[in-house]
Order: C-alpha cells, then structure tokens, then sequence
C-alpha cells in the first residue's frame, strides 16, 4: 500500500556478480586489457569526424548487411547511468569513465557517456526532471509510470522495426519471453515503444517456508492441502512451539500492503486480488470482485480472531512486520526464493536451532495451486525520439544475450569473460557497471539446474566459472556451514519450489490507469484495502464485502473496467 | 532631529544599495519560475515546454474538486494541522519563559541542547519508534495496565490517531522552537527587571509585566507564520504512520493527493494543489497580521 | 533578580520548574539513546527489534560502511564548503534586507513594495521544474553555485530579524548619525554587534538548513562524486521494499536500520557541536546591556 515497489534488477544480479569472483585472473590478462584500451583511444580519436556523415546509414542498410553487434564508425551515446554502489570503481575510474565502457566501445563501437550518473532513487527522480524539462538522455531505463508519461507526450522513438531488423535469436528469448508477453507495458498498437528490463520469471513467485524445529518439537508433519497448512500455522500459534509458557507465536506473517503474503492465500481460493483477469470470453475481470474472496477472508478473520497472525499488523508495513520473523516468533512465512537471504537468516542467529524448510504454496483440498505471479518486468530500456541511432540498444541487448548464454565466440562475451578475469574487476560486481543490462528470465532456475547437475557430477568444472562461487556457497551451506545457510536455501529449495506451479495467472492490464482510474483509482483502492483489513480485524462482518463489491462497481470501478475492455478490443 | 532627518534622506540610496543583491536573488531564483504557476491550468506537454502547451482553463481545478475524498481529508487536514498549531504554538514559549527562570546555566543549556535533538531525527525512524511505544505491548500500554486500563490499539484507532499525530509532532519540534524565543529573551532590558526588583515585584509578576510583553512581537510573528501551515498537516509524518483503519481521520490532503498522483505523474494536478495552498495560506496571513495589526498596533511585516 | 526575594512560593517555582524541564528532556533523549544503540547493533538484532536503550551484539559496522568510502569523507568536505559558503551566503544577505525594512517607510521610500514583493514569493513559488530550467540554463547545474544560490534569501530569517532590530530603540543610531555616519558604517558598527543573539539564531537556522538539506543535492548534481554529504548518505541508506535476490543480498549483510541510526549520528554531530558555541550568545540582556553599560 505504501511504497512503490523498488525493483533492482536493472543493475545486475549481486550473486553473478559475486560468483565472478572466482574467475582467476592474470598478469598476462591484465595487460592486453590495458593495451587494447589504449589502441581504442587512439582509432576512436581518428574516426570521430567521420561520425557524422555516417549518423543515417545503419537504418536505410538492407537486411543482410546488418551487423547485429557492432556498429562500423564509432557512434555516441548519451545514456542515464544508475549507480548501484560507488564504491566499486577503482582508483581512477568512474561510473563515466572505466574498463566497462571501454570494452563497449572497443566491442561495439558505441562510445557511451552518461547524462547523469545517481543512485536509484535519485535516477527515478532525475527521469522525472528530464520528462519535464524535455532533456533527456538517448538510451535509458524507465519504469512504468514513466513510460507511460513518455509515450503521452511522444518523446520516444518505436523499437519495433529495429527490433524486427537487429534482433538476435538468444536476445528473442529473452525479451521475446512468452510470446512477447514482456513488451505489454510498452507497447501502443504494432509499436514497441521500449525493450523490456527482464527479470527473473521467479520474482514474485510464493515459496513456504517453515520452521522445522517447531514441527519436530509438536510432532507435525510437513502440510499437503492448503487446509492443513491452515491447521499448521493455528498449531503453532497455540501450542507453545517455542516452549516459552507464553502465548507469544504466530502461525503466519501479515502486513498492511496486503502484498504477497495475503495475496497468495487468496489465491488457493481461486480470488485474485489487486489483478485483472481474464475471464472465458477474453473480458477482464476485476480480481478483487471475485466472490470466492470471502472465503479467503473468512478464513483470515479466523486466523485474526485466535490470534494466529499478529493482532497489530494493520500497523505494519513489510519490513517492520518482518521483526516477528526475524525474532524468531512466526512460524510459517509465505515468501519468496530468496526470503532465506531475507529475512530468514536471521532468525538461526536470533534463535538458536532455529531451521526452516520449505514447499509450494499448497492447493485447497490438494487441488492444483494457481499462484499469480507479476509478469517479470521490472521497466523499459527506451530511446529518446529523434536520436539517431536507436538500433545502438539492440545491439547492446544482443550482446550481453551472449554473455547470459555464455558464448564466447562473440567478441563482447570475450571480451566480458576477460575482464572478469582481471583481479581489479573480478570483485567489483562490473554487471552494474553497465548502462544496460538484462538477464535470462530463467537466470536462476540455469543456476539450480547447473548447480543440481554438479552436485550429483561431483565436480564444478562443467559450469561456467562465473558461477562457481555461488556454486562454492550453495556447497557449504549444504555441508552445514551456518554462514551460508541461506545460499544453499535459495538455491536448491526457494529455486525449485518457486518454479514448481504448472498454471501461472497473469494479470491482463499493464497499461496505465484508464481517464476514470486516474480520477477514482486512489479511492477505490482505499475502499478495497479498508474493507478487506476490517473484515480481517473483525470491525466488518464478512458479508459487508457484498456491498463493497456493489460500492466499488457504482464508484466507478465498472466504469474503469469498460473503459480497459474497450481500450483492450481497441488494440486488437 | 530635523537636521539628522535631512542628513539621512541624502543617505537613502544606501538603503536601497543594501537591499540590492537580496533583491536581484529573490528575482532570478523566485520571480522568475513563478511562470511555472500556468502548469496549473495547462495540459503540461514537455515536448512542447511550458508555454507552448494548451490551455486547459479549470480544468485541474475541476478535477480536484471532483475526487471523491478531498473534502474528507481537507477537513481532517485543517483538524490536525489546526490542532498541532493551536496546541503546539505555547509549548516552545512556556519552555522559553521555564528555560528563562533557570540559573544554573550548565542545566539550561543541558536542556536546551537535549530538546532540541528530537527535530533531527526524521520521521521514518521516528515512525517505527512510535509504532513501537504505542503498541498493544508498549511502553505506554504498560504503564496505563498499572492502572487497571486494558491495552488499547492507539494506532489502530480512528479516535485516537490523531492525537498521536498531534503529540508526536509537538514533542518533536517543541525544542527547536524555542531558539527563536530564547533569543527574543536576550532583547529585554535588563533595567526593567532591577526596577521591578525595587517595586516589589516578584518573579511571577516580572515574567507577567517584563517578560511576556518582551517577546511579544516575536510571538505574534510566529503566530502568524504558523498560520500558514492550516493545510500542511505533515506528509512525512503521516505517510509513515497511517493504516488503513484510521484512513476516516487520519488521511490528509497531502497522502490523498500522493495516492491520486501515484495513478499517473501529474504535473498539472500536483502545481493546482500547491496553487489553491498558497492561496488558502496567503488569505490567513493577510488576515492574521491585519488582525494582528488591529489589536496589537504592532506591524510585523 | 536579588535572592531577598526568595519567597517559599518562589522556591516551590523553581523546584517544579527544575524537575519538569529535566522530564522534557529525559523524554526527548529516550529515543535518541535507541536510535544510537541501534546503530551500533548486530544486523540481527536490529532486524527483529529486539535493541532497547543499549546495543545488542555491539558492532561498528554501519559507521564503517558509512565512513569507509573515500567518496563519502569527499561528500563530507563538500557539505562543508556548501554549508560555510551558504551560511556566509544567508546570514549576509539577511542583514542587509533586514536593516533597510526595518526602517520607516517615510527613511526608506517602497519599503513596502520590498517587504510584500518579498512576502508573496514566501507564499508563491513556481515549483520544482521552472527553478530547475532557471538553475540549469545559467549553467550551475553541477557547481557548488547551485547549492547556495536558489536560496540565498532565507525570507524568513529576514522577518524575524527585522522585528528584532524593530524593538532596538532609534536613539542607539541617532548619535552616530549626528557624527554623519553612514547607514553603512551605522549597521556595521552598532547594529551588527547588537544583534548577535538573532544572527546566532538564523546563522543556526541557516547552518542546518543547508547541513541537512540533501534534496537540492539530488536536483542540482548529476554526478554522485559531486554529492553533499546528506545526498550521499540518502544513497547509502537502501530503499524498503525486497522484492529481488539482488535487493534481499544487500540488505542480508548490512541492516538498514542500524546504517539510518548510523547516519543520524553521522551528520547531526556537527550541529551538535555547533549549537553550546552558539549557545553563549543567548544571554539575556546582552543587547541593551552592552549599550548603556
């Protein structure tokens, strides 16, 4: 309810960039790097008047004479850089000027610059400023909101025909994922208005996790329908699993945002909360409407009522209701892969014996679990309107698809792959030293496979080195080393669990809100949050959600329905 | 006096001389960007820039009327703004005045560096210490359990919320607001003190007749300069304390308007709500020092 | 101010007086002392809450997170420079607004023009995007100019100064002007000296102001090695919301709580340094006192 989700994926993936570590580097590499460097110096300098009289060329190129990774004359290239941690950049390099844009320039022949170079929150807001003040960079990272805002007021250029012409077929994968499900946001009739920032499918996606020590201490088995997950978590809030005398556990964790936590418990009900979907005949539907919430609701008002989710949650945002978790007084957390890396590790350190294990989330009566999970797009790579040479993204984009797929016969994942090896970067997460950067969509479910495959091989050789200290974690974390607990947790059950669901439900509107939305959508949000926390807490009865779907309705949420119907059979 | 009076007028232009470089400032940096003021009744286009985008008259004026909760939260605004400054503008001058008959210098000036810390702690830390001091299980639920009170959801409470809002903002800034009196304090001849001492007067009555009367002016600025903040209820604060069971009365012009706009960047909307505040606000100044001026003779601007 | 005087009353006064000023502070220093402990707590600890008024787990590790970097002790240098330069800057610039309004209209002809031109863009501004095109088309964009500048004029550092030197009798001028000084050397040399407890008073104002201020940082710099020290630190602190592996890595090794506990104390020691210096001129009676004395 509170804050705008932060996405952070932009930037690189902090366990690629840490297993890049274990490439071992040499003098020798070390070396050639600088003298490769230098003799880009020199070539960009004498080609730089030629630049011009080159700006038009690579579009009006018929097809078979594109070169999909590197442009023939150098071409500059203003981006908008997002700091991830400055303290990365060596002695004498700077988020304008370091090995990384000096490979791009050398393997592309773009030579990048940054119209600004902040941290994360501070880029959103320069990207607001720059949209207002018609000053924008040429190639940069928007979210949404912003994309939105742009495509409005006709700054960007459309992608699509470029996309079409330079695109590879490892960077289809990537931003092609489900059938060009990504480009939704982005994209206005036929046009591709920006190239999706992929994450990770998973992002989103419900794991359970739950502590083991208590169901060994009241001898409960692991839950196989969603009622006796249900069950579980009232024992766990009753039985005194801590051993304390004191009624002071918690079956389940809840916070006010009604994220994923609640979310994910509706959804075993067949309700999708705070989603549009489709119903049979192609129409959305609103999620929350769905009168199989009040069962879900029901159920949660029980659990409120016993005591079984924090009494004060309504109080409670996500991190400041993690305190009971992480002190070691919930016993059941509906998370996420990574949850083990956080919030859960704490936990063994507040408490001592304290271990979670973890499953999918469990279907009502063992019937299939329908998680929705937010499509696995965190933003868009757009280009100003009127830059030149729009088509320098894609073979950006082109290239790091090679790097994720690891093919060293390109000359930028070489040259990647050396760079890594250099012990100045090895350790310096240079992932975020990118102006672009994308992954697979499957980046760790590769890991878990490699990952899987080597611990049953017995050795490590077979994966690429860039993911061996991840690897070397997941291993001692297996072999009981408590420092990396939540590295062999990830892994091998966050991982696995989280992509266990066969039938994913999407949400089917990505757009912006509709002219009703922008004028009722804050309060219609407010009435919903309202009811469904009232219901909760016990200040409603269950039936009042009946008139909150009428109410919504009659407020303008049928109008703001017609209105997405009608623009989505527009679009056809 | 004539003599001085003429002397001075050839002086004049120094005056204006002074006055200069603060005026040349208050152009560039603030006369200036007021064009930025016609967002509000355009259809701000960035591509187009500010002048050249269309005109769209009342339109966001409209549209801000025609949200379905702004006359709900411009009431609970004016409710806990009115309140923080109706009940927090005596704090900082009551402690100025006890500060006042404190001689042990090494106290006083203890004190006042403590108070006035609070106002740098920012309202995000601030929240989850609150959160915690009025939970079911706080500090303050045990201590009114003594007493036989059942634990009670202050938070959570449409009643008491803003209360808590109110409370919270007056401990927070009750410290830094006395500086202002403390030095009005220093202003004070000290001649009127001996010279009551010889009347018979006791500390109560030189506080009453010397004190208070002394820093008059300086309260009445302050008051109203506050009066300015009718509809600035606090965002930070609130934003970081509100849930949705105390929406009835503890949403505020500022939180609504962030939900509003979180639907879409809204450049329009978000100037035409700093325009109708600035107009509200300008209105009660106007009449706080015209009133000010009525009653008192005493011309703060 | 005799002790003669001393009733009982008096005493009883002074005793209440003592002990509620003392509960004040005890209640103002309470979650100071939390947020410090916080700040030298484990991660863990401080994740689940669990730190009262003493650390759990005592570490320094969130000051040296902060306080490791080069570019932060660099941050530091430039909050420095902005903050003497913008006090310099505002405390100047008040007094000379200051003295000239508070004159008479009949001494200083469209003194009310100057006083309500100044009043009406307190209460009107153009808003964040028209001073940014202001600020960027003069090419400040990046400078330290750009920091100080846009609010030169603390407006109401003015006012409150004006009412000040308002209350200062007129006949403390008359007599240097008998000897035909100017309005120049009349504020230099009289008004100045006297007026030591409110420029105390804005100078504090002033000096906060431009210490804490991080969001001018974060509209005016482009690049972070240019950031003060409050934007710097605003970067360092992390955002709320875990929604990725990368996000929940970070915020596994280092607690955000204990680096915003860290930070506090970080940037607020210098004021607090600041203020028992400034302290000293908030003596009563020093201003007619030194006049007729």
């Amino acid at each position: 309810m509170k804050k705008k989700a932060l996405r952070f994926t932009l930037f690189g993936c902090m366990a690629l960039s840490l297993a890049l570590t274990a490439a071992c580097g040499s003098s020798n590499g070390n070396n050639t790097g600088e003298t490769a460097n230098k003799t880009n110096d020199a070539a960009a300098g004498s080609q730089a008047p030629a630049e011009n009289a080159t700006a038009e060329k690579p579009e009006e190129k018929p097809a078979e004479e594109i070169n999909p990774y590197k442009f023939k004359e150098p071409v500059d290239v203003v981006f908008a850089k997002n700091v991830f941690d400055i303290k990365v950049y060596p002695e004498g390099e700077d988020p304008g000027n370091n090995a990384v844009y000096k490979m791009i320039e050398q393997t592309t022949n773009i030579r990048p610059t940054n119209k600004f170079a902040v941290p994360y929150e501070n880029y959103r807001e320069r990207i607001k400023l720059g949209i207002a003040s018609n000053d924008l960079p040429d190639i940069f990272f928007a979210e949404q909101a912003d994309v939105d805002q742009l495509i409005k007021n006709d700054m960007l250029e459309d992608l699509k025909p470029i996309y079409d012409n330079y695109a590879t077929d490892k960077t289809k994968q990537i931003s092609g994922y489900k059938d060009g499900l990504l480009f939704t946001g982005a994209q206005r009739g036929g046009k591709y208005y920006g190239m999706p920032n992929v994450s990770d499918a998973l992002n989103g996606s419900p794991v359970v996790y739950i502590r083991k020590d208590w169901m060994d201490k009241l001898g409960a088995q692991m839950p196989k329908t969603f009622e006796e997950l249900i069950a579980l978590a009232k024992r766990f809030a009753k039985e005194d699993p801590d051993g304390n005398g004191k009624p002071d556990t918690y079956g389940l964790s809840m916070n006010n945002q009604l994220d994923l936590k609640f979310t994910a418990l509706m959804n075993a009900y067949g309700a999708y909360p705070k989603v549009y979907v489709k119903d049979a005949d192609g129409k959305l539907n609103y999620g929350s409407l769905n009168p199989n919430m009040k069962q879900g609701l029901t159920m949660l008002a029980d659990l409120y009522k016993e005591g079984v989710i924090d009494k004060e949650f309504v109080t409670k945002d996500m991190p400041k209701s993690m305190e009971l978790v992480s002190q070691g007084k919930v016993g059941i957390l509906i998370g996420e892969f990574f949850s083990p890396l956080w919030p859960l590790q704490d936990v063994p350190k507040n408490v001592k014996g304290a271990d979670f294990v973890s499953m999918p989330m469990p279907g009502l009566g063992g019937a299939e679990y329908q998680p929705n999970v937010p499509i696995n797009v965190s933003g868009y790579f757009v280009v100003r309107k009127g830059f030149a040479h729009p088509e320098a993204l894609m073979l950006l984009l082109n290239n790091l698809a090679e790097t994720s797929y690891s093919n060293l016969d390109n000359e930028w994942a070489k040259a990647w792959s050396e760079l890594n090896k250099n012990p100045k970067y090895a350790n310096a997460s240079i992932n975020n030293w990118l102006p672009v950067f994308n992954d697979r969509p499957d980046a760790n479910t590769n890991r878990y496979n490699l990952f899987t495959e080597a611990l049953k091989s017995g050795t490590d050789q077979n994966m690429p080195a860039d993911q061996r200290v991840t690897f070397q974690n997941v291993l001692k974390g297996k072999e009981g080393d408590a420092a990396n607990w939540a590295w062999y947790k990830t892994f091998l059950e966050g991982v696995p669990n989280a992509s266990s669901y066969k039938t994913i439900v999407y949400n089917g509107w990505f757009g912006s809100a509709t002219e009703t939305g922008k004028l009722k959508g804050a309060s219609l949000l407010d009435l919903e949050n309202q009811t469904f926390i009232k219901i909760i807490v016990g200040k409603s009865p269950v039936e009042s959600f009946d008139d909150f779907a009428k109410r919504y309705n009659d407020l303008g949420g049928k109008q703001i329905l017609d209105e997405m119907n009608a623009q989505l059979a527009n679009q056809k | 006096m004539n003599r001085i009076k003429r002397r001075l007028a050839t002086k004049e232009w120094q005056l204006h001389l002074m006055i200069a470089p603060g005026v040349v400032f208050l152009i560039l940096f603030s006369y200036l960007p007021l064009y930025g003021i016609l967002i509000a009744f355009k259809e701000f286009l960035p591509s187009k820039g500010i002048w050249a985008s269309p005109w769209v008259g009342l339109k966001y004026f409209d549209f801000m009327m025609k949200l379905p909760d702004v006359w709900r939260v411009t009431n609970n605004t004016i409710y806990i703004a009115g309140l923080k400054i109706l009940l927090g503008f005596p704090v900082p001058i009551g402690i100025a005045l006890m500060l006042n008959e404190v001689r042990r210098s090494f106290f006083k000036k203890g004190v006042q560096t403590i108070i006035y810390l609070p106002h740098f702690l920012s309202w995000v830390i601030l929240a989850g210490l609150i959160l915690d001091v009025f939970s079911l299980t706080g500090i303050v639920n045990s201590f009114l359990g003594w007493f036989g009170i059942e634990p009670f959801y202050y938070l959570g409470d449409n009643r008491s919320f803003p209360w808590i809002i109110i409370a919270t903002d007056i401990w927070k800034n009750f410290g830094w607001g006395t500086v202002i009196y403390l030095a009005a304090l220093t202003g004070i001849d000290p001649a009127l003190y001996e010279s009551s001492v010889i009347d018979g007067a006791n500390r109560w009555k030189q506080t009453l007749h010397i004190t208070i009367p002394g820093i008059v002016p300086i309260i009445i600025l302050t008051a109203i300069l506050s009066l300015g903040n009718v509809l600035n209820a606090g965002f930070e604060q609130i934003f970081n304390l509100y849930n949705p069971l105390v929406m009835d009365r503890g949403d505020i012009l500022d939180t609504y308007v962030y939900r509003v706009a979180f639907q879409e960047t809204n450049w329009s909307l978000s100037t035409m709500v700093g325009l109708i505040k600035s107009v509200v606000n300008s209105v009660l100044i106007i009449a706080g020092y015209w009133l000010a001026y009525r009653i008192t003779k005493y011309r703060v601007f | 101010m005799s002790k003669l005087h001393d009733t009982w009353g008096t005493r009883l006064f002074g005793v209440i007086n003592y002990l509620l000023l003392a509960g004040a502070a005890f209640l103002c220093i309470l979650p100071l002392i939390n947020v410090l402990a916080v700040s030298l707590s484990s991660s863990h600890a401080a994740n689940a809450n669990l730190v009262g008024l003493w650390p759990v787990d005592f570490t320094i590790q969130s000051y040296k997170v902060i306080l490791s970097r080069p570019e932060v002790l660099k941050a530091f240098w430039i909050s420095t420079e902005r903050t003497l330069l913008g006090v310099l800057l505002n405390n100047v610039l008040t007094i000379l607004m200051a003295y000239p309004l508070a004159k008479s209209a009949k001494q200083f002809t469209g003194r009310h023009v100057y006083m309500w031109g100044m009043i009406f863009v307190m209460l009107f501004n153009g808003g964040l995007v028209p001073t940014y095109i202001i600020v960027h088309d003069l090419g400040l964009l990046n400078s330290m100019w750009a920091l100080v500048l846009p609010g030169a004029v603390p407006i109401f550092s003015v006012i409150l100064m004006m009412n000040f030197l308002k209350q200062l009798p007129s006949e403390i001028e008359e007599a240097a002007f008998m000897d035909g000084a100017s309005y120049f050397t009349s504020l230099s040399r009289i008004i100045v000296p006297l007026s030591m407890p409110v420029i105390a008073t804005v100078t504090l104002f002033h000096f906060v102001g431009h210490w804490n201020d991080w969001f001018s940082g974060l509209l005016y710099m482009t690049d972070i090695s240019k950031y003060p020290l409050q934007t710097m630190l605003q970067s360092v602190v992390k955002g709320n919301d875990i929604m990725t592996l990368d996000a929940a890595k970070l915020y596994a090794d280092v607690s955000d709580r204990t680096l915003k506990g860290a930070q506090v104390f970080v940037t607020a020691l210098p004021i607090l340094v600041l203020y028992p210096f400034l302290q000293k001129y908030f003596t009563k009676g020093i201003v007619l006192g030194s006049v007729k004395g």
